[in-house]
């Protein structure tokens, strides 16, 4: 697996499946801060929550029941303490939305519509029907393209509302959110297409 | 144990542009969504009218985007 974001020795790490998350954090040299939570199974992963995170199983299928993880592309990335598991979704699903292949209507405007209420509601400046339109644009995004970018993209976001709740009810709250000074968590690339 | 062939309407995502002349024709099978673009029913098509209408709707998109599959339930 890959380990990245708050732990002491980033890097590439070979696990038992048979192991716990608490034993890969500690072979990464623990984490820096307490963990504030998670993403296992890179961008198109599943945001756990920081207190599941010691006894979590490795082997997919318990993953699968406990969590509906899985360990995806393998990557391992935890968040700081503070960090804002709403806001690193946010910036995740603006990546994605622009890492669109451009070729099925849900995907380029869905994700493209969730990225900039994400971005509201990650600010603390929601519109007032934000939350239900999120909520909404999930399931009308969910399985409608031709490959599973939208899915992917989607579920990764749907987990971070889940797991990280309390932080959620700030921000539509409109209360600040210290968690976007926090640094330590691995930012996506800017979005950019100028390659094409 | 007897097969049965069945019909469902189904969209390529990758074609539609979203016109919506679908969505006018068979609205029982499918609903726009909040972009314009077409959420299909995928249950089979139960009945000739509706059938018909399917086949009136798949004539009528401009990008080809619509098309019947056949399918087999096995019942036993």
């Amino acid at each position: 697996m890959t380990v990245c974001g708050n732990v002491a020795h980033p890097g590439v790490y070979e696990v038992d499946l048979g192991a716990r998350l608490g034993g890969v954090l500690a072979a990464a040299g623990g984490t820096l801060s307490p963990a504030g939570g998670a993403l296992l199974g890179g961008y198109f992963g599943t945001w756990l929550p920081a207190a599941s995170l010691q006894d979590l199983p490795l082997d997919p299928e318990r993953l699968r029941a406990a969590h509906g993880a899985s360990l995806g592309c393998g990557v391992l990335a935890v968040l700081p303490y503070g960090g804002c598991g709403v806001i690193e979704a946010a910036r995740i699903i603006t990546y994605l939305a622009a890492e669109t292949s451009g070729q099925c209507g849900p995907c380029v405007n869905g994700l493209a519509a969730l990225s900039d209420a994400m971005h509201r509601i990650a600010m603390s400046e929601p519109d007032p029907a934000d939350h239900e339109r999120v909520r909404r644009w999930i399931g009308m995004v969910r399985g409608r393209g031709v490959c599973h970018h939208p899915d992917g993209a989607v579920g990764q976001l749907s987990s971070a509302l889940a797991a990280f709740k309390d932080h959620l009810g700030m921000h539509l709250a409109g209360q600040r959110c210290y968690g976007i000074e926090v640094s330590g968590f691995p930012r996506p690339p800017a979005p950019g297409r100028d390659w094409r | 144990m007897s097969e049965n062939v069945q019909r469902r309407l189904r969209v390529n995502p990758i074609l539609c542009d979203g016109v919506g002349y679908c969505a006018e024709i068979v609205p029982e099978l499918i609903t726009l969504d909040d972009w314009g673009f077409p959420a299909v029913d995928p249950r089979p098509i139960d009945g000739e009218t509706l059938l018909h209408h399917v086949q009136r709707a798949v004539a009528t998109c401009p990008r080809l985007a619509l098309l019947i599959e056949e399918f087999r339930t096995d019942r036993g």
